[in-house]
């Protein structure tokens, strides 16, 4: 199982950059489309959920061919 | 041509058409059938002096969330890739719109229009030299799947949204 803190701190990261960049967007757009902090922490949440779906898949298909083999 | 570019590709290929395809059949309604700007926040140069139209205030916004690479078979011959993306359409709410549920009808439409390409390419999605949805093959990919919506609303900005997850495989030979 990965270190989910430190990869949770990577996915805030990644999504406070890209947010950075959505905020300089405001005056080509003409409005405003950047995350609030709560919808920062939601969406890397809801990655981190993903990831961990994906991982929790595999190590339970993994155990279950060990268990039929 | 990398993969947040191909989907951003694909969605600007067919959204015309699609518009007109779901007016159409009655499942949006014209006023609706908009072409959004399609952002990939890599690609922003600022201050180039880009303007969006008054009219089109409606946004969607392509990240890659993940890339993995697999090689099932025992000499590594064979490559599986997955990558998996997030699509947020956003659509302001201007106060000015004829009906206050205006901007939700318009991010229902546009969901729509996403949804049908994103269904109707679900098998080897391909984008075509100078765009359109025929001709010489530039691009293509697997498989294409919409795995989620969840809505992201933010009532202080006025902005309606969906926030879209997309899966797309690749399958390959390394010879």
């Amino acid at each position: 199982m990965r270190n989910l803190h430190q990869r949770f701190t990577e996915l805030i990261r990644i999504q406070e950059e890209r947010n950075l960049i959505l905020k300089e967007l405001e005056s080509e757009l003409g409005f405003d489309i950047s995350f609030s902090e709560d919808d920062i922490m939601s969406n890397a949440i809801d990655i981190l959920g993903a990831e961990l779906a994906k991982d929790i898949d595999k190590e339970i298909l993994s155990a279950l061919l060990k268990e039929t083999s | 041509m990398d993969e947040v570019t191909f989907i951003v590709r694909l969605l600007t290929d067919n959204w015309a058409s699609t518009a007109t395809t779901l007016t159409n059949n009655g499942s949006i309604i014209a006023s609706h059938a908009v072409t959004p700007k399609f952002i990939d926040v890599r690609s922003i140069e600022p201050k180039t002096g880009r303007r969006v139209d008054v009219d089109s205030q409606e946004v969607i916004i392509v990240f890659e969330e993940s890339a993995n690479t697999e090689y099932p078979t025992i000499d590594y011959a064979v490559r599986n890739e997955s990558f998996t993306f997030t699509l947020h359409i956003r659509v302001l709410h201007r106060r000015d719109f004829p009906t206050i549920t205006y901007s939700r009808d318009r991010l229902q439409a546009l969901y729509r229009i996403a949804r049908y390409i994103l269904e109707h390419n679900s098998l080897r999605p391909t984008v075509y030299v100078g765009g359109g949805t025929s001709g010489t093959i530039e691009e293509s990919a697997e498989l294409l799947k919409l795995t989620s919506r969840s809505e992201a609303n933010d009532r202080g900005k006025r902005l309606l949204g969906y926030k879209l997850s997309v899966e797309m495989k690749r399958i390959g030979r390394n010879t």
